[in-house]
């Protein structure tokens, strides 16, 4: 969806796509950020290739 | 716990940290191509992408030849299978982040990972369809995986093969999520 929108705002240059462009890449590099420290913890407290999962 | 008690439960559906990273370094690459925002952050993103998968294939393939049993039965598991598709969703990601990056690597990344994933797909749908011991309470959106990764194969595609291939590729994709899940929602 983000390189969707970056694509659109590259065609059209309207300021909403502009908007929602540094929104959703705001917001990816935001959960990307997120669940790379919760995999860190989940390593740095041996929760993660343990059986079961 | 030991290192080789973490080897045998390390589960494939890790390399899906593949795909989240070369998805974000795909996003920065388009963006810094656009706005010159992020000068060098896309193709930063991107090596480190590289750089993880080739340590989970090293941890991976320590693990298929020490512990086979483990890596079928993950395989072979109803939710678990469709994980297995990471690997090779991973490829054909990694193929379009060094597009610009590395035009070899990414023709034989593109070219394993096309090959791969079409192989994937079929063993997967081959599994959903034929394997009686399925049932409809495993469906699961990692389901999509295997099916939804064909989409992406046209994206470097469309620079190192025909275009034909390419939308055929989409299209196989497309037909197979509503036929196949149909298919198998009757079968049960």
């Amino acid at each position: 969806m983000t390189v969707a929108t970056l694509v659109m705002h590259d065609l059209t240059q309207l300021p909403a796509y502009t908007f929602l462009a540094w929104l959703f890449l705001g917001l990816l590099c935001a959960i990307v950020l997120y669940l790379i420290i919760r995999t860190l913890y989940a390593v740095s407290r041996h929760q993660i290739c343990v059986a079961g999962h | 716990m030991t290192m080789h008690s973490r080897l045998q439960n390390l589960p494939v559906s890790f390399f899906s940290t593949v795909m989240g990273l070369s998805g974000l370094a795909i996003a920065l690459q388009r963006a810094d191509e656009l706005w010159a925002s992020s000068p060098a952050l896309g193709n930063v993103v991107a090596l480190l992408s590289l750089l993880v998968f080739v340590v989970l294939l090293l941890c991976y393939g320590v693990k298929v030849v020490r512990y086979p049993e483990q890596v079928i039965g993950e395989l072979s598991d109803p939710v678990k299978m469709s994980f297995g598709a990471t690997i090779t969703v991973s490829l054909v990601l990694l193929s379009i982040t060094t597009l610009q990056l590395a035009p070899a690597l990414s023709k034989a990344l593109w070219m394993t990972g096309a090959v791969l994933h079409l192989v994937y797909t079929l063993y997967a749908l081959n599994t959903w369809i034929h394997k009686t011991d399925f049932e409809i309470r495993h469906m699961s959106p990692a389901w999509f995986i295997p099916v939804v990764g064909n989409m992406l194969v046209p994206v470097a595609g469309v620079t190192y093969a025909s275009p034909e291939i390419s939308c055929r590729v989409s299209c196989a994709c497309l037909s197979i999520c509503p036929g196949g899940l149909t298919l198998f929602r009757w079968r049960r």
